[in-house]
This record gives structure tokens, sequence and C-alpha cells, in this order.
């Protein structure tokens, strides 16, 4: 036990860490292991880029040019209706829903509507470079 | 000599306008005799469609055969005259950068929404005092810089990326996509969409047999009078759409590798494609009655 400990005892020490056949070293891989990093690939996901919606996307598009104007390609779109066919910054869609759907919020989103209607009015008409 | 140089600059100096009109004049007094398209073997190939709408002198109308579906060789049944304005435009790939871009965009609503500090739940008091207790000054728990806080310059509500292309850009962003597709060999044309069976399978082996590609849009005139076969079939495939003739658009033209047109499909897109070339610019939406416009 003694030889052995003698034996060994010149590699305690990090200098001589070359002298070590390689199998003896410790590694680590860099990144403590608390924080999970995966070292494979995930599963691919499949897209069928041929399903329904996307194989029929942007049909009627054209629907005013071609078929006599009766409809707009805006009255297409399919969301809030504030904003069918209508752009604005944040604070003219804010403006616009409360003008638009106002009346049938929510006291809590009508009052936080409130709140960002006159904070955005704030900063963009009373600080900043463009005013 | 001294005549034809009178004559080449008479010509040179009128404006170009001018010229059309009066070939078109020319063209309408007397119609010009084309000659008639001869195959190879001798036999006359029948003009199945002529142009209707009046071409501009420089130019002819570009030729196409018609084909049918109702069998496996029934290529080349005739020829078809289209519009060089329409089929043999300029090809404008910027403007159907554009057109396809808008097509993706001006539908699209973003509904990613964040709370701010105002909205979380919680965060109207000081948590301990301003001076004294060793620690940071903070006004709220909820403020962008706390854990659980609100974020300070997230997407705020449903977002619109609404926008319209000038009218004529959008109709000539169609020219250019028929052109494209004629130019390419992907554009066949076909008297009328009748299968003699409802078979998917036989529509499929059809476009390979002709090497189609592996995407076909085909285009009907109107959506009420397309034949059960073809409608069967197509909602059998998935690569293959049948789309009516108001359902055309540069998105889909260039997503499915091959374009079928009907004869009166042609007739209308030319009618309505052309009609932008020479009006008058909207005093009020032209879905308000004019008088001269149906």
């Amino acid at each position: 036990m003694r030889a052995m400990a003698g034996s060994l005892s010149w590699v305690v020490g990090r200098s001589l860490w070359g002298q070590v056949p390689l199998a003896c070293r410790s590694f680590s891989l860099g990144v403590p292991r608390l924080f999970h990093v995966r070292v494979t690939l995930p599963p691919r996901k499949v897209v069928d880029r041929w399903n329904e919606k996307r194989a029929m996307f942007g049909v009627y598009d054209n629907i005013g040019i071609l078929g006599n104007f009766e409809k707009h390609p805006k009255e297409l779109i399919k969301g809030p209706i504030w904003l069918r066919g209508w752009k604005g910054n944040e604070l003219q869609r804010c403006i616009r829903k409360k003008r638009m759907v106002g009346n049938r919020m929510f006291i809590d989103d009508l009052h936080n509507l409130n709140k960002r209607i006159s904070y955005l009015y704030k900063c963009f008409n009373r600080r900043g470079k463009y005013r | 000599m001294l005549q034809l140089v009178r004559a080449g600059a008479r010509a040179w100096l009128r404006p170009k306008g001018c010229r059309g009109l009066k070939a078109l004049a020319e063209e309408a007094v007397q119609p010009a005799e084309k000659p008639e398209p001869v195959a190879s073997a001798g036999h006359r190939v029948p003009v199945l469609r002529r142009c209707e709408l009046p071409v501009l002198a420089h130019r002819r109308p570009v030729q196409a055969w018609v084909e049918s579906l109702r069998g496996y060789e029934q290529e080349r049944l005739g020829l078809t005259e289209l519009h060089p304005d329409v089929f043999s435009a300029t090809p404008r790939l910027d403007i159907l950068h554009q057109v396809a871009i808008w097509q993706k965009n001006f539908k699209r609503i973003s509904y990613a929404k964040t709370k701010t500090r105002a909205e979380v739940r919680g965060g109207g008091r000081k948590p301990w005092p301003q001076k004294g207790s060793g620690r940071a000054r903070h006004g709220s728990i909820r403020s962008p810089i706390w854990r659980g806080g609100g974020v300070a310059h997230g997407p705020r509500g449903p977002t619109s990326y609404y926008y319209m292309l000038p009218m004529k850009v959008r109709v000539q962003g169609l020219k250019v996509a028929l052109t494209v597709k004629l130019a390419q060999d992907d554009l066949h044309i076909v008297d009328s969409l009748e299968l003699p069976t409802a078979d998917p399978q036989y529509l499929m082996e059809l476009a390979r047999y002709r090497r189609w590609g592996d995407s076909v849009l085909l285009v009907d005139l109107e959506h009420e009078d397309m034949p059960q076969n073809i409608v069967a079939a197509a909602s059998g495939l998935k690569t293959f759409s049948l789309v009516p003739a108001i359902g055309l658009n540069v998105h889909s033209m260039l997503k499915h590798q091959t374009l079928v047109l009907t004869l009166p499909t042609v007739a209308l897109l030319e009618e309505k494609l052309l009609w932008h070339d020479s009006r008058h610019t909207p005093l009020y939406p032209f879905r308000l009655p004019y008088r001269d416009f149906p």
C-alpha cells in the first residue's frame, strides 16, 4: 500500500497531467448536467404540404378583378371584426377596438385597454424624437 | 429611294400610339386573312378558337394546342389562339414576387399577445421601502426585470398585416404568371373537363402519361357547371386541385406544376385582364354601378 501510494504520488498535482495514461484522466462535457442540453436530434416533424388549407391557399384572392368587383378580397379575411381589411399601429388598433367592440368587452379588459391607450398617447405625442 | 427615306422618317417621327390605332382601324376594316396552319403531314389543323379582342398591330396571337381529357391519346385536337398581351407578356418576375408575397401576407392576422406590467395580475404595491432594506430599489413586483413580471416590448394584441397592391399590378401579376406557365410548357388548354370515369386513378394515370408533373391545377368556368366526374376525381386526389375561374391566382399557379384551362376560361381571363389596359381611373369604386361597365 505504501509502495502504491509512493508510485502514484508523482501524478498528484495538476502540472503532470500530460504523463497520465488517457484512460485515467477525467473529463467533463463542458456543461453542468443541470442545464439539460440534448445531444441527439429530435424526431423530424412531418408537414403535409398538400393538405386542404395549403393546397387551396390564395384561391379567390382575385375575386374582384375576375368577378365583376362584387366582392373585395378584404372581405375574405377572417379575424377580429376591428381588424378585417385594415392595418394600423398599436395605438390606432387600440382606439379602433375601443370604438368598435368597447361596449361589449369585459370590464377588466376595457380598463386595461384604456390604460394602454393613455400610455401610448403620452408615449407617442409627448416623448421621443418624433411627435 | 427618296420616298423610302421619307416614309422611314415619317414613321419614326409619328408617335407609336397613333401607328397602333391606325393599324387597328385598318385591321377592323379588312380582317387580314391569316394562313391556315398546316401540319407536317399536309393535313390542315383546325383553329378551334380565334382571338376576339383586338390585338395590337405589331404582335400576333400566340397559339396553343387544345387537348381533351376523354382519352389518354387525345392530345392535339386543334389549335387555339391566345392574346399576346395576356399569354405573352413581359416576364416580370419582380411583379410575380410582389403579388405572391402580397397574397401570403395581406390575410395574415397574428394573434400573439403578451401582458405588460400593467396587465399582469398584482404588482400595485411597492415591495419594500425605497431606503433602508439594503436591497435594490423596486416599485412593483411585476416590472419586466422581475421573474413573473410583464413583457416590456412584446407582441401586442392581434396585429393585422393587411395592404393592397394597385389593381393593375395584381392584374399584371396574373398575366405574367400565365405567360410563364405557357412559356415553360406547363399550360394545357382543354375543350372541357369531362372525364369518362369518376375514378381518381384515371386522372392520375392521364397526368402521368402526358407528363404533366406531380401537381395539376384544373380551372373550369363556373362552380355549378363542373362535371360530376371531375369533381369526384379531384376530391380524391391531394395534388390535383379544381377551382372555378374566379379562383385563379398567382400563388396557386406557382404551387401547382401544371395549369389546365378550359376554352371558356381562357375567354373569360382574356376579357377580364385586357379590360384594365384601356380603362379610365375609377372615380368611385368599381362595385358601384357605372353607365358603361356592367
